[in-house]
């Protein structure tokens, strides 16, 4: 069981998520965090602070994309511990519609 | 402090039964951050620490160097600085709850600083009236938020339905009797599933949760059955329970609070059901006794 980041974080990335998270187990890309699967211990912390509901349960359905660039990019990504600034038009991307099929950056944040 | 550090030491031990201990922790060289009853922490031990007999052999045994933690609700008090207080169940193929039953006075164990949750009182008004429904460890946060909000004059009415397979396994039981007795306004309810197995003639509430909300006892205590205009309910505890109490309320009008959306049904599920099968969900489900 795990907690999965999905679409509405793509290019919003608020962080909000980092701070509860009591195992640090997100990894921060570009424009997005994501979860490591073998990390998280399911306590929810997360879900309800992210303010584009990003964040879901596995035991949702219909997950299974989300499950693997979780996984995948956990292991590309560097861990992030401390919440930092979003990015300047986060608000702007906040509901917008298939950020991840257009945006979605598969590298590491640079620095 | 780094968050690998056994950083807090074991000062009791509380072994209510096989599958049941309350554990008190205090954190060593640190203060505990405030809280609000209700919210919940994490407990770890390294892969080293022993597991108790009684727990299923791993089948993957587990990394000796990690540190493996799991979120647990606190069930003392935020005034409490003297400890910090757990109210834990053995889940027997688990990875920490066997390792947390073997544990003694003196031992070490890793304590969170960071404290989250938003099943609390933030959002129920200060006249409403709360039913703190819970099955097994599901207790644990109300036993926070009696032990915090009733030293207050408040006449709100608070009733404590908690749901267990037998008596020995509630837990907390002569405290919460306490309070009943100490304060005018708290309807304790214990209920049990499994009354043929006592040792004495259960005189209290028999079957869940469910049917004493569907029953005359809270009417019969508050003079009135609960309305979603002067009642919040808490849940906590088995999924099962949760959803089955969660359409009650609903068929009542109550309303779940989601997000920025205010609503008078409060949940902290300890354990999520799988959506597939029956099957799955029934594996999902910890199958000791115990669990409800």
């Amino acid at each position: 069981m795990t907690y999965v980041v999905t679409e509405s974080c793509v290019k919003c990335k608020y962080m909000d998520c980092v701070t509860p998270c009591p195992v640090n187990c997100f990894h921060e890309g570009v424009n997005m965090l994501v979860i490591d699967p073998d990390e998280c211990i399911d306590c929810d912390a997360c879900r309800p602070v992210c303010p584009v509901h990003a964040i879901q349960p596995d035991s949702k359905p219909d997950l299974e994309q989300w499950l693997a660039v979780n996984a995948d990019f956990t292991k590309r990504w560097p861990r992030i511990t401390k919440k930092k600034d979003r990015p300047t038009d986060a608000d702007k991307w906040a509901g917008v519609p298939n950020k991840f099929q257009k945006y979605f950056d598969p590298r590491p944040p640079e620095g | 402090m780094s968050a690998s550090d056994l950083n807090a030491v074991v000062t009791l031990v509380n072994r209510i039964s096989p599958w049941l201990m309350v554990l008190q922790v205090v954190p060593d060289g640190w203060t505990f951050p405030e809280f609000i009853p209700g919210q919940y922490t994490t407990v770890g031990l390294f892969g080293t620490a022993p597991r108790r007999d009684l727990a299923e052999r791993e089948v993957t045994p587990a990394d000796p160097y990690k540190l493996i933690q799991r979120a647990y609700c606190i069930a003392s008090s935020p005034v409490n600085k003297e400890f910090v207080e757990f109210f834990i169940h053995l889940v027997p193929h688990g990875v920490l709850s066997p390792r947390l039953f073997a544990l003694k006075i003196g031992d070490r164990v890793n304590l969170s600083d960071r404290i989250t949750g938003a099943f609390t009182f933030h959002d129920v008004p200060d006249d409403a009236n709360v039913a703190l429904i819970a099955t097994g460890t599901g207790l644990a946060p109300y036993v926070s938020m009696l032990s915090t909000h009733l030293r207050f004059g408040s006449q709100r009415r608070v009733a404590v339905l908690h749901g267990v397979r037998n008596s020995w396994d509630l837990g907390y039981r002569s405290i919460l009797m306490t309070m009943q007795h100490l304060r005018s306004n708290v309807t304790y309810v214990p209920v049990i599933s499994r009354p043929a197995d006592e040792p004495v003639p259960w005189r209290r509430a028999i079957g869940h949760v469910q049917d004493v909300w569907n029953g005359p006892v809270l009417a019969q205590a508050w003079g009135s059955r609960p309305t979603p205009e002067d009642t919040h309910a808490f849940l906590c505890g088995s999924p099962h329970m949760i959803d089955d109490m969660a359409a009650l309320l609903v068929d009542e009008d109550f309303r779940e609070c989601a997000g920025d959306v205010p609503g008078q049904i409060h949940v902290e599920r300890y354990w999520f059901a799988s959506p597939a099968s029956a099957t799955q969900r029934k594996q999902a489900t910890p199958s000791l006794p115990g669990h409800y």
